[in-house]
């Protein structure tokens, strides 16, 4: 069977990072403006950190801020650069260029209508750099249409793009992006949260798991199962271990399990295939054991530092050949 | 509507009287019908269409190459289907000559002592690749692709300006400009039979595996691109992705055991075809410019062996240097006794003592062209010098008079074009595409540039050229 | 004259490369004036060898290494017999006019002509020039009457304005680099002895060779470089203007070219960002077979290679672990 270039898998599998790292970031600075906002006269300081936990959710990512502006100022450069910034390498802008990038160095492997939508998309985060846009509103509106067109795009893509080798090295990219980026979350967030909180604080903690259940699309699929019943260590259980939500951990991995076998033919076991199958066999039976454990947010961090090792074995793998 | 006519040169849609040609009829009265607004709001959308399907080429020498896009003019340009058969029999003589030119100059040289083509003349010029002597193509066919340029003379005879026979771009243009104007402007074809120019790419792949090295069953073929920053990437992935092939970079592809193989993510796979879209001086650093990081180390080396093949093949430049174009008419004289077909340009030729003199005494009515410059560089365009100008490139051509050939400024066609809410005749020239495979084609298409301001000889893209969709009718049933 | 020629390179890099090619010209001609015997190639690390001819008729051998590598080491063996060549010549050829090779005059062109005229222009390292000019000048070569006065005049006047020196020059160096160092070695006094000839349109060819020297123990034996000017009634004539002699049968011919540039010995490029080191050298020796054998061959030293970069050579693992997600999550 002939391979694919391996030049082409590499670009694919960054094209599907890129493309899922920027809907992530809109995502994420959508529900961190609600809840900022919720916040501001009953948290102030809750209300002005939210954005300051940002670039620790994103590591590398650099947004020049005054620090004795007021919170308001600071959402708006936050929403700013995270949104237009070339210079924040997390900005929604720079992963449209670079998903862009690669989509026109692999052109001949994708659709027409794929390109042209992120093309389009690209464009038009381009032409928002000359708008004014010097509201918090207007910036979230902005991003609030950006992110559909996003939407746009990975709709166009799933649709047509061959479910070839190339499908699969999107996926790989698509599903490790969303599985760091939900531990990335977790890490920043547990530790405030894992403390009981006092009675007045409650609404204050609730707003806060929702919201992060929110940051990663998650919040419907959990009151589906929990209704009502919300607490720190459930959110958590429900991001790791739920076989159904999108981007819990435990969905990531299996849908990069398989992704990884359809392009071994199911036959061999690559290091990476190896990698995954210790990581799942973890997640399927020492969910009690993990649970116990006393600081969570460095098993999260043990977690993502696998899944970049798995990053790591698939570049060796396929892509420098 | 305001329609200008040409003053100078031959009008496509207007003869000398002002009339209509006969081919303009239908399509200057759909446009006729069309109201100012309407057009303006095609236009837009043409615009839009442009830069969301990024066609668009990469303009050097500005910051992080700006991408632009190749300004498109919706007023087609239409060759009937008698012209188009004087055109492609003329373009199909000229490929076979070139050819069998290529093969004797790698080969015997029989024609450099037989003094068809002076062998100093062979010999001194860039694109002759000497460690090639002796290496015979598949077929021996050396330019699998050839985009020829062509002009329209005072009278509207089609006129060869000059061959293509490196990496002649620009067919993705033909494609797409023909994809936006039956989108933007359906009713434009309703009273033509236009010949389609969409079987390009299955052309292209059916010449590429005919050169396929020998024995090779279902031969894998590759487009070898400069990168992403090149100026045509466009064009490559559009090829890449109408062929079904892939798209590599020099760093995908390596040379082993003299054969040539692409990293692939199962592995190493052996390339038997690669259409390269990189200059010679650049494809093989081991024979080439040892600085090129575009290459591959050992390409060349493969090809010798007959192991891979190269469309076109390295050293085909010979026969489109500027040197050798005035010999062209005897080349082909020489090599299948036949008289020319396609007229060229009258030229001068530095390298012969009188015309030398000849050059000299009238460059300030002709066109000097160093024969180994490109892209408007070491060029004198006498009738638009300054006395100063011309006196300082006399001295420069009198130091080495064999190194320049001389033309005059060929008045050439004009055809009307949409500027400013009116019809305005601007110049325009033709860039056919032949495909050598089993046998000649000619793509029944081509690249109508056009000088999109009033006045300009330019067609460049690089200097603010548009392009036209070309139409040629199909053989109407009588 | 028998001549044994050992002549061994060696490759190495500071680190790992990914892929070498190279392409070789070390076997000695076979033609009139010597007879190849023996040749014996020995690479390694082991790969495809192909031998094949150049534009030139020079034999070529190419390999190309494509996994991880260190060091690339060849052995090559010859063993030639110079004829010996009549001691004493008169080359009394009249010098060439301005149109002898000029295709635009009235005289028809012929084959002689076509094969000369590569050899009648300043090309590569051989660079026209105002100095080039002055030279010419200087040594005074138009008052010459013969092709062979020419020669003598030509020979005496470069000994005696250039030293041989080693390091001065390198080999890239042109002929512009050598005029003002005026010192070189044997590569630059034959670009310098091209450019004056073809000034005085006279055909020549630059020779890559080997020298066999007697007395060893004082400077070794060595690859060589001298030229063959063309005298239109006794053909190609070798000279060597490093020496300012005519070789005799310790000159072992390896290549024609018209310069430097067509012939290395060895010529070739890597991947990687590793800095090259090349030792090479060179034995002859009279051989003392009586009767030569004809064989060809070719054989492999044991070197390594490496499918991956061993991990010892790998980049260094990252630090901590907000570095790693910084780094990772973005290509590279």
């Amino acid at each position: 069977m002939r391979g694919m270039l391996a030049r082409a898998a590499e670009n694919v599998y960054w094209l599907g990072r890129y493309l899922e790292r920027a809907g992530n970031v809109a995502r994420i600075l959508h529900v961190t403006e609600q809840l900022s906002v919720e916040l501001r006269g009953l948290a102030p300081g809750l209300a002005r950190s939210l954005w300051l936990d940002l670039p620790k959710i994103y590591p590398g990512a650099i947004v020049i801020i005054d620090p004795n502006a007021s919170t308001e100022d600071i959402a708006k450069q936050h929403l700013r650069s995270f949104l237009l910034a070339t210079d924040n390498e997390l900005s929604i802008a720079a992963s449209l260029r670079s998903a862009r990038e690669n989509a026109r160095v692999v052109r001949e492997n994708l659709t027409r209508e794929s390109f042209e939508q992120l093309n389009q998309t690209f464009h038009h985060i381009q032409d928002l750099t000359n708008k004014p846009l010097d509201t918090s509103m207007a910036l979230c509106d902005a991003i609030k249409k950006i992110q559909v067109e996003i939407f746009g795009v990975c709709g166009a893509v799933d649709r047509t793009f061959a479910r070839n080798e190339g499908w699969s090295f999107l996926n790989l990219g698509t599903m490790i992006e969303r599985a760091f980026r939900t531990l990335m979350l977790l890490q920043v967030k547990l530790p405030t949260l894992m403390n009981e909180p006092e009675a007045i604080e409650l609404p204050i903690y609730y707003a806060h798991l929702r919201s992060m259940l929110r940051s990663v699309a998650s919040w419907e699929n959990y009151r589906h199962i929990f209704g009502l019943d919300l607490d720190a260590l459930q959110v958590l259980r429900f991001l790791l271990f739920d076989r159904y939500t999108p981007s819990s951990i435990k969905a990531c991995v299996h849908a990069l399990q398989l992704n990884l076998n359809s392009l071994n033919d199911g036959e061999i076991m690559t290091a990476p295939s190896r990698m995954l199958g210790k990581l799942s066999a973890k997640l399927m039976y020492e969910e009690q054991e993990i649970m116990a454990e006393e600081h969570l947010d460095h098993t999260c961090r043990d977690l993502s530092t696998s899944l970049m090792e798995v990053h790591d074995s698939v570049s060796r793998l396929y892509f420098s050949v | 509507m305001e329609w200008t006519h040409a003053r100078l040169g031959f009008d496509e849609a207007f003869d000398a009287d002002g009339q209509v040609r006969h081919a303009y009829r239908d399509l200057i009265a759909t446009l006729e019908k069309l109201p100012t607004e309407e057009l303006r709001r095609r236009e837009q959308l043409q615009r839009v269409s442009l830069i969301n399907q990024g066609i668009t080429f990469t303009v050097y020498g500005q910051e992080e190459g700006v991408e632009r896009i190749f300004p498109f003019d919706f007023v087609p340009r239409i060759v009937t289907a008698q012209e188009w058969q004087h055109v492609e029999r003329g373009l199909i003589q000229r490929v076979t000559a070139l050819n069998l030119f290529l093969t004797d100059i790698y080969g015997d040289q029989k024609c450099l002592r037989d003094n068809v083509v002076p062998y100093d003349l062979i010999f001194r010029c860039g694109e002759y690749c000497r460690p090639l002597v002796g290496t015979r193509p598949r077929h021996d066919i050396f330019t699998h692709i050839v985009g020829t340029d062509l002009l329209r003379d005072e009278v509207g005879n089609f006129t060869v300006l000059e061959d293509n026979c490196r990496c002649p771009s620009g067919v993705s243009y033909v494609v797409e400009n023909r994809n936006l104007l039956s989108r933007v402007f359906p009713e434009f074809f309703e009273d033509h039979a236009v010949r389609p120019v969409d079987p390009y790419p299955q052309l292209l792949r059916e010449a590429l595996t005919h050169a396929a090295p020998r024995g090779r069953q279902d031969p894998v073929v590759a487009i070898l691109t400069p990168g992403l920053h090149n100026s045509a990437y466009f064009e490559h992935s559009f090829l890449a992705r109408e062929m079904g092939v892939a798209l590599v970079e020099g760093r995908d592809l390596i040379v082993e055991d003299d054969q040539v193989f692409m990293r692939t993510t199962r592995g190493k796979q052996r390339v038997d075809v690669i259409y390269r879209r990189i200059d010679d001086d650049f494809i093989d650093p081991v024979v080439f410019d040892r600085k090129s990081v575009l290459g591959v180390p050992g390409l060349v080396h493969a090809y010798q062996l007959g192991n891979v093949t190269l469309a076109n093949a390295p050293g085909a430049g010979v026969a489109d240097n500027k040197a050798i174009y005035p010999y062209v008419p005897d080349i082909v004289r020489y090599y299948l006794d036949e008289d020319i077909i396609l007229p060229q340009v009258k030229t001068w030729v530095g390298n012969r003592p009188q015309e030398a003199d000849y050059i000299r005494q009238n460059m300030a009515n002709l066109v000097v062209k160093l024969t180994d410059g490109a892209g408007g560089y070491g060029m004198l365009v006498g009738p638009a010098a300054t006395k100063q100008e011309i006196a300082h490139f006399a001295e420069i051509f009198n130091a080495r008079p064999e190194h320049y050939i001389a033309q005059p400024l060929i008045e050439f066609s004009q055809h009307p074009t949409h500027i400013n809410d009116a019809f305005e005749p601007r110049r325009v020239d033709l860039r056919p595409f032949i495909l050598y495979g089993d046998t000649i084609k000619v793509l029944p298409g081509g690249l109508t540039r056009v000088a999109m301001e009033e006045g300009s000889y330019v067609v460049n893209s690089s200097q603010g050229g548009g392009s036209k969709d070309t139409w040629i009718l199909a053989e109407q049933p009588s | 004259m028998l001549l044994e020629i050992e002549h061994h390179m060696c490759f190495t890099y500071d680190q790992f490369v990914r892929e070498s090619h190279m392409e070789l010209r070390i076997e000695p001609r076979s033609q009139t004036e010597q007879t190849l015997h023996e040749f014996h190639l020995a690479l390694g690390p082991p790969t495809r060898i192909t031998r094949h001819e150049d534009w030139m008729g020079n034999t070529v051998h190419w390999f190309s290494i494509t996994d991880y590598h260190k060091r690339i080491e060849l052995l090559i063996q010859s063993v030639v017999e110079v004829h010996p060549l009549p001691n004493v010549r008169v080359i009394d050829d009249p010098l060439p006019t301005e149109q002898a090779n000029d295709s635009s005059g009235q005289k028809a062109s012929t084959t002689d002509q076509m094969a000369l005229y590569d050899f009648t222009l300043l090309t590569g390292p051989v660079i026209d020039s105002e100095k080039l000019r002055a030279l010419h000048s200087e040594l005074n070569l138009s008052g010459c009457d013969t092709l062979g006065t020419l020669i003598t005049t030509l020979g005496e006047g470069l000994y005696s304005r250039f030293t041989y020196e080693q390091n001065v020059t390198n080999y890239a160096s042109t002929t512009e680099d050598f005029i003002k160092a005026g010192a070189g070695v044997c590569q630059d006094f034959a670009h310098i002895a091209l450019a004056m000839l073809r000034l005085s349109k006279v055909p020549c060819r630059y020779v890559s060779g080997y020298l066999h020297v007697e007395d060893q123990a004082n400077s070794p034996s060595q690859s060589h470089a001298w030229i063959e000017f063309y005298s239109p009634s006794q053909g190609w004539i070798a000279f060597d203007p490093t020496h300012n002699v005519h070789p005799n049968e310790f000159y072992a011919t390896v290549a024609y070219g018209r310069n430097y540039n067509d012939v290395p010995p060895n010529k070739g490029i890597y991947q990687g960002n590793a800095k090259e080191t090349l030792e090479a050298h060179v034995v002859t020796r009279p051989s003392a077979r009586q009767e030569p054998i004809r064989i060809r061959e070719e054989s492999y030293l044991d070197l390594p290679v490496y499918q991956e970069l061993p991990e010892s050579e790998r980049p260094m693992g990252r630090n901590t672990a907000g570095e790693a997600a910084a780094s990772q999550q973005q290509q590279q």
